[in-house]
């Protein structure tokens, strides 16, 4: 007897006249009026017939009848009425439990496999015997059924205990053949068995194990720059932990914090800036917990808020950065005093970070205070620690040395550079794979200092030198190093550029963006910026050559990188494009097409006074540039004097608040200057009232 | 400016030898980051590697690279620079093989060493025979356990789900 024969027999067998459907499903049907049976909603007596072939059921009917006829002589006020009615009702209820029992035991017995035992209980239900069903199942067979599930039970967990075991094998099997420097697909073979390794533990159903294995799989895959795959793997890591976390804080936070710091150092390699701030932040939301309590977690608090200073740096929060790595200091002097043998060249890197910052905005001076404390405590450490110290100490000078050059500070930037690249180059004498790419980079700078002195064949050397190392170092590994290669590239089309040497300039410019085209196809948020930034010099190039549509191409195309980028990272991106805009304003006016020039030249014009009004220091001399160019548009290509006094004026007005000013922007002041005056304006007198209106009494 | 990353450090087994050495007295991390810088290693990691006939083996080749690299030289020509790379790539393969060793110490540390494989495996690690441990997670037997388990947890969940809906029924009845 098949289940749905089962069903169907035991209805159509009886003259029950219940109304089945044929297109539905009979057990959903059934399982339709057991629920209206206990929900009282229906008792539906077209079944009466089915359940009075029931033995049982009829026993209830025969005690029903008795009491009935019982009852029926009474008078309600006679003292057995009360008594009487109430086991009626009883009764009544009994037999609605029945009647859905009687369908739900037809439904488990058609689910059930046929056993011997099961076969019998079928065959008596269907003759309507319950007692007979009874009998056949007596209590011990369903401890029986308990037993057999508490063993299958022990069985499963047996298993799931071999699938991680399992699955550590294939990790272990991974990581070993990682190590197999004989063989050229060692990489994808460990994929195969982190792969492998990974459906194991994902059908053990044991979660930590799950979250444990996806963090190695992750950090392996970060390790070799497959970050999608890695992000993914943090992620399902990262649900599973938050699970944990929540039922054992405990035992589960400082690995939830560890994820989510990788996660925050992953995002940030991937230029996914708003994420992994809010990753690094509920790390350190985690280490600041976990340090109230145990203070050796401290040295975690600071290193995830040096982190996530970086981060804030980079996207141009450099209140947040500031105040982000203050506290990481506070916490490392700390931690440094306790422990100086420890935690003192920490504390220099910390202090050099800083540094950087102060130096990122400008503040010179200051930065120089933390870069020679830093400097100080390296020599300190270097004589007993030369291998680990010197490397630091490079690091350091080369920072430094770039305050220096910032401040036009030449003879002491080019002294810290050279020493920087004396330091890397002997260290790459014996590990060229760590330290030739710091030199080459120190070399790039160096080259930089030189070139903006104008001493361009010092410059072209240095570029030459770092290029060829470059070159070098990514034919071993393309991936990390071509980037290198594309941006010293573009250095040296940069020098020739300045140079007037155009065929020199344009072939480093076009390799650089051809190398920059390969790399986006690879992890585009990375390297369009790159991209979008040598166009840019290449349209320019074009530009000085008169070639228009083909620098109306590339300032297009660079332009629309960084708009897409802006979309995501506005606070990077946008200045970019408002650059973009204003160069492209350049070449229109070069082209004659004035009123679009002056539209672009308008859009520049917004997005830098509204950047300035965050940051003024940074972004007034954009606005600068951008409206001593709209002043000039105005008198010589489309006069206008309401219009070209009032961007000079605003030229002047900009100028006049900045702390530092540099050549190109005291060209546009000159040039303002002269346009006031061919207009008959006074700019002394307008550089006094402006004057006037900002200063603190007004 | 420099990220780092960090590792979980979670307990494992004990077990007496470098494994046990590596969990109690240096930090991996550090050891890496020295290894990558070309800095010197812990004296007991250095130890370990310097028994490693692996790593010997691998030591062995770059010297006798580097001996082919200078004779060519010394002979004049080109020749020199295209295996000039192949020591530049052998150098690396050092680097790699020394930092994956301590990865792999990392997780014979953390995982559960329950399988007689994987103690094996375990101990040609400890005594520096890595690619011994290599041959002792055969492939074919890893995937073959795999497909059985699996197959075994399906029936034992097919399974779970008759009985408990046996033991439904019989409640109910």
């Amino acid at each position: 007897m098949t289940n749905s024969t089962f069903l169907q027999h035991i209805f159509s067998g009886r003259d029950t006249h219940i109304l089945l459907h044929e297109e539905a499903p009979i057990s959903s049907q059934i399982r339709i009026l057991i629920d209206d049976i206990r929900s009282g909603k229906n008792t539906h007596i077209e079944l009466d017939t089915f359940y009075d072939s029931f033995d049982l059921y009829q026993d209830l009917q025969h005690k029903k009848k008795r009491v009935q006829q019982a009852i029926a002589p009474l008078d309600m006020h006679a003292p057995d009425y009360i008594s009487l009615a109430t086991e009626i009702q009883q009764i009544s209820e009994e037999e609605s439990i029945m009647r859905a029992n009687i369908l739900d035991l037809a439904l488990s017995l058609d689910k059930m496999r046929d056993s011997e035992k099961i076969q019998q209980i079928k065959q008596a239900y269907t003759q309507g015997s319950l007692k007979q069903v009874e009998d056949i199942l007596p209590e011990d067979y369903l401890i029986t059924q308990f037993n057999q599930y508490l063993h299958n039970q022990q069985q499963l967990e047996q298993v799931s205990e071999q699938l991680v075991d399992n699955a550590n094998e294939f990790l272990v099997k991974a990581e070993i053949t990682n190590l197999n420097y004989e063989r050229e697909d060692r990489f994808e073979k460990a994929i195969f068995y982190y792969e492998k390794g990974q459906i194991s533990v994902k059908v053990s159903k044991k979660l930590s194990h799950i979250a444990a294995y996806q963090y190695d799989y992750a950090f392996f895959l970060q390790r070799h720059f497959v970050f999608p795959q890695a992000r993914t793997l943090y992620l399902e890591s990262l649900e599973i932990k938050r699970t944990l976390n929540r039922e054992d804080p405990g035992e589960h936070a400082f690995d939830l914090s560890m994820i989510l710091n990788n996660l925050g150092i992953l995002c940030s390699n991937t230029n996914e800036f708003a994420e992994a701030v809010s990753f690094f932040e509920e790390s350190l939301l985690i280490r600041r917990k976990l340090a109230e309590n145990e203070p050796e977690y401290r040295h975690e608090v600071a290193a995830t808020l040096n982190n996530l200073s970086v981060l804030h740096s980079d996207t141009n929060d450099h209140e947040k950065a500031r105040s982000t790595i203050k506290e990481a200091l506070e916490i490392k002097r700390t931690v440094a005093e306790a422990q100086p043998a420890l935690y003192l060249s920490s504390l220099a890197m910390t202090l050099n970070n800083y540094g950087e910052l102060l130096r990122e905005n400008s503040d010179f001076i200051q930065a120089q205070i933390y870069f020679q404390e830093a400097l100080t405590i390296q020599r300190q450490l270097v004589t007993d620690n030369p291998e680990e110290l010197l490397p630091e100490i490079a690091a350091t000078l080369n920072n430094s040395a770039l305050s220096y050059a910032l401040q036009n500070r030449f003879s002491l930037a080019q002294a810290q550079y050279e020493e920087a690249i004396a330091i890397r180059k002997e260290l790459a004498q014996k590990n060229k794979q760590a330290y030739l790419p710091d030199a080459a980079m120190a070399m790039n700078n160096l080259g930089e200092l030189f070139r903006t002195q104008h001493q361009f064949e010092a410059a072209e050397s240095l570029y030459q030198d770092a290029l060829e190392a470059q070159r070098q170092l990514a034919i071993e590994n393309p991936q990390t190093f071509l980037i290198d290669v594309a941006m010293t590239l573009n250095n040296l089309g940069e020098l020739f550029r300045m140079q007037d040497q155009f065929s020199l300039a344009q072939p480093r410019y076009e390799e650089a963006i051809e190398i920059e085209r390969k790399l986006v196809e690879i992890a585009p948020p990375a390297y369009l910026p790159y991209l979008a930034g040598t166009l840019n010099n290449l349209a320019i190039l074009k530009k000085d050559q008169g070639e228009y549509q083909e620098a109306a191409r590339c300032f297009k195309e660079s332009l629309a990188i960084y708009q897409q980028s802006a979309e995501v990272n506005p606070e990077v991106f946008l200045p970019d494009v408002a650059m973009a805009l204003n160069n492209l304003a350049e070449l229109h006016t070069q082209q004659e097409s004035f009123h679009l020039a002056a539209s672009r030249y308008e859009e520049a014009l917004d997005l830098y006074s509204s950047l300035a009004e965050e940051d003024a220091q940074a972004f007034l001399p954009g606005v600068i540039i951008t409206a001593s160019n709209l002043s000039i548009l105005y008198i010589n290509h489309l006069p206008d004097q309401k219009v070209s006094v009032k961007m000079a004026r605003l030229t002047l007005a900009s100028a006049i608040q900045l702390e530092e000013v540099s050549p190109m922007v005291k060209n546009c002041f000159h040039s303002v200057i002269k346009i006031l005056k061919a207009w008959g304006e006074d700019p002394a007198a307008m550089l006094r009232e402006l004057t006037d209106e900002q200063s603190p009494e007004s | 400016m420099e990220h780092r990353f960090q590792h979980i450090h979670s307990g494992g087994d004990t077990h007496i030898g470098i494994l046990f050495y590596i969990r109690n007295h240096v930090s991996i991390e550090h050891e890496i980051s020295n290894i990558v810088s070309g800095l010197n290693t812990d004296i007991r990691i250095h130890e370990y590697f310097q028994r490693s006939p692996d790593y010997q083996k691998l030591l062995d080749r770059i010297a006798a690279q580097r001996a082919r690299v200078q004779a060519l030289a010394e002979d004049g020509g080109n020749t020199h620079l295209f295996e000039a790379k192949k020591l530049a790539e052998l150098e690396k393969a050092a680097v790699a093989f020394k930092t994956g060793a301590l990865r792999l110490a990392e997780t014979f540390l953390k995982i559960d060493v329950r399988t007689e494989r994987l103690q094996k495996a375990r101990d040609l690690f400890e005594q520096g025979l890595i690619s011994e441990a290599d041959k002792v997670l055969v492939e074919s037997e890893l995937l073959h356990d795999q497909d059985a388990l699996i197959a075994k947890m399906e029936y034992l969940e097919k399974r779970k789900v008759q009985i408990l809906d046996t033991i439904i029924a019989l409640n109910k009845s």
